[in-house]
C-alpha cells in the first residue's frame, strides 16, 4: 500500500499559515499532520501533492521524487489517499479493511482507501482528480477524523491530540535529573523528559492534567511552571513561564512569560512577559516584550475572524491569534480577539489594540496599516533572524515568499488606501 | 502639475510630518540627515506623499527617495507618466 497526501481547494481557509507551507506541516499535538500520517503506517511510503507554488519548498524538504510525483498515483498498488488538513484518529487497519471514501458532515474528503484494480480502472493524473472519480466507484460514508478546516481547529484540537500522540507513540522516561528544587506532581506515567535537559531549581512540573514532554536539550529556568498536556520541543528555553494546559513549542523556541493552548512553531521567540492564549504562531515570528492578545471578548460572545474576504464566527468563546512566519511585533504590542496577522508584517504597538485582520507584507505604524520597506528589506530581516539561529533562507523558500508578496499585493494594497482614509477622516 | 507647485505642496507635506517649519525647507535637504526625521518617519512621509498626490510609490522606489529634492523628482516623474 502506499499513502498519498494532498491539499485540497480549501486551502485558503487555512492562510496565512499556509503561505509558506504545506498544509500538512501544520502542527497539531506533539507531531504536524504529515508525522502522525507517518507514525501511523510505518514503513509505507507517504507521498505528497501541494499546490504548485509550493513544489520547490516541498521537495527541498522531502525529496523532489515524493512530491507532486506522477509514481504518487501510478495503478500499482493499493492506495490510501489522505486530505492534507486530516487528523485520522483510528487505529492504521481501520482505513484499510475496504474501499471506502470517509467524508466529514460537511461531506469534505477525507480519506479514501482505494485497491490497486479500481485505482487502475479510474485512473487520475493527481490525486483531487482520482477522489472525485472515486466518489462514482466506492461506497462514501461519513467518519469521525478530524479535518482542520480553519487555523482555530489546530488550538481546539491541540490538548487532546498531544494526550492522544503521546499515548500511541511514546513511553514515559526521565532520561536527565532534574536538578536539586525542581517539583514535579502527577502520575509518572505522564511525563517524559528526554536526553540534555536542564530543569532548574523552582521549576515546577504539573502533569496531573495530562502529560508533560521535554524533549532533548530543553531548558527550563527557574521560576518556569509547566502544565499539562504540554508539548516543548527539542531545543526550546523557557524563561519564567508559565506555560498552561494545551501548549506546543518548537523545535527551538525561546518562551517566556504567559501561554496558554497555543501552537508556536519552529524557531519563534515569545520571550519575555506577555499573554499568548489560544493562538498558532508560525515560524520565524517574534513577539516584542509585553505582546499581549486576547482570546475572550469581554460580553463572552463568539469569536469572529476574517479569512480572506470573509468573516467566519469560529463558534468559540475562546480564540486567540494566528499570526504568519516571520512576523515581528514591537514592544507592547496588542492584538484583539480572533486576530489573523499574515506572514512577513511588522507591527508597531498603537494606541489601542491593533486591527484584526492585517494582510501579509503590511507593516503597522503610527496607528495605521502601511507599506513599509519593501520585500528585500523584509527578507534581509528574515535572513538576519535566521543567521542568528544558524539557519539559511534557501532560494526556494524566498521564490516562495517573493511569489507570495505579489499573490497578496492587491489585497495589501487595499488595506493601507483603506487605512489612509480612515486617518484622513479623522 | 509644474514641479514648483510640487515642491511647495511637498514642502508643507515634510512640515506636516517632522514638525520643521515649511519656510525652512529646502530642495536638497535630506530628511534624516537635515530635518531630523527618524526611519520611521520616512515611512510616514511616503504615506503623506501619497496621499497628498494621490499616487503610489512602490517600496523599493521609495527607499531612494532620500530628500525634498528626490520627492519632487519622483512624484513630477510619475504625475507624468
Amino acid at each position: 500500500m502506499k499513502v498519498v497526501v494532498f491539499e485540497d481547494e480549501h486551502v485558503a481557509e487555512l492562510y496565512p499559515l499556509v503561505y509558506l507551507r504545506p498544509v500538512f506541516d501544520l502542527r497539531c499535538g506533539i507531531f504536524s499532520l504529515k508525522e502522525k500520517l507517518e507514525r501511523k503506517f510505518p514503513g509505507v511510503k507517504v507521498f505528497f501533492e501541494t499546490r504548485d507554488e509550493l513544489d520547490a519548498v516541498a521537495a527541498e524538504k522531502y525529496g523532489d521524487q515524493m512530491v507532486n510525483s506522477h509514481e504518487a498515483v501510478r495503478a500499482d498498488d493499493d492506495l490510501l489517499l489522505v486530505n492534507a488538513a486530516a487528523i485520522l484518529t483510528g487505529d492504521a487497519s481501520a482505513y484499510t479493511q475496504r474501499e471506502r471514501i470517509g467524508v466529514g458532515e460537511d461531506k469534505r474528503f477525507i480519506w479514501a482507501f482505494l485497491g490497486k484494480d479500481t485505482v487502475q480502472r479510474i485512473g487520475a493524473p493527481a490525486c483531487i482528480g482520482l477522489a472525485q472519480k472515486a466518489a462514482g466507484v466506492v461506497p462514501t460514508e461519513k467518519v469521525d477524523d478530524i479535518l482542520i478546516r480553519y487555523p482555530w481547529d489546530l488550538v481546539h484540537h491541540n490538548a487532546k491530540q498531544i494526550t492522544d500522540d503521546f499515548r500511541r507513540y511514546y513511553k514515559p522516561a526521565r532520561k536527565s535529573e532534574p536538578l536539586r528544587g525542581a517539583a514535579m506532581i502527577g502520575p509518572d506515567e505522564n511525563l517524559y523528559i528526554g536526553e540534555n535537559v536542564e530543569l532548574q531549581p523552582h521549576t515546577w512540573i504539573d502533569c496531573r492534567g495530562g502529560p508533560v514532554i521535554l524533549e532533548d536539550d530543553v531548558v527550563v529556568t527557574a521560576q518556569t511552571s509547566i502544565h499539562g498536556p504540554t508539548y516543548i520541543g527539542p531545543g526550546t528555553r523557557l524563561f519564567e513561564g508559565r506555560i498552561r494546559e494545551g501548549c506546543s513549542f518548537g523545535p527551538v523556541c525561546r518562551v517566556g512569560g504567559e501561554v496558554e493552548e497555543s501552537i508556536i512553531h519552529a524557531y519563534s521567540n515569545k520571550y519575555h512577559s506577555g499573554f499568548l492564549g489560544h493562538g498558532y504562531v508560525c515560524e520565524w515570528v517574534n513577539l516584542g516584550a509585553l505582546t499581549t492578545n486576547s482570546d475572550l471578548k469581554n460580553d463572552y460572545s463568539t469569536v469572529k475572524l476574517t479569512i480572506g474576504s470573509e468573516q467566519i464566527d469560529s463558534g468559540m468563546l475562546k480564540v486567540g491569534s494566528f499570526i504568519g512566519d516571520h512576523t515581528k511585533t514591537s514592544i507592547g504590542t496588542l492584538l484583539n480577539t480572533g486576530s489573523v496577522i499574515g506572514i512577513m508584517c511588522n507591527l508597531v504597538a498603537g494606541s489601542s489594540v491593533l486591527p484584526k485582520y492585517i494582510p501579509s507584507f503590511c507593516w503597522y505604524l503610527q496607528d495605521r496599516i502601511s507599506k513599509g520597506l519593501g520585500l528585500d528589506y523584509a527578507l534581509n530581516t528574515a535572513r538576519s533572524a535566521m543567521d542568528r539561529r544558524g539557519a539559511k533562507l534557501t532560494q526556494a523558500m524566498e521564490d516562495l515568499i517573493r511569489q507570495t508578496a505579489q499573490m497578496t499585493a492587491v489585497e495589501k494594497l487595499a488595506y493601507v488606501k483603506k487605512d489612509r482614509k480612515k486617518v484622513r477622516q479623522t | 502639475m509644474e514641479k514648483e507647485e510640487i515642491l511647495e505642496r511637498v514642502k508643507q507635506v515634510v512640515s506636516d510630518v517632522l514638525g520643521v517649519p515649511a519656510e525652512e525647507i529646502k530642495a536638497e535637504n535630506e530628511f534624516v540627515a537635515d530635518l531630523g526625521a527618524e526611519s520611521i518617519q520616512s515611512l510616514e512621509l511616503v504615506a503623506a506623499f501619497e496621499e497628498e498626490f494621490d499616487i503610489e510609490m512602490d517600496e523599493e522606489a521609495a527607499l531612494q527617495v532620500q530628500s525634498v529634492g528626490d520627492a519632487v523628482e519622483f512624484i513630477a516623474r510619475y504625475l507624468k507618466g
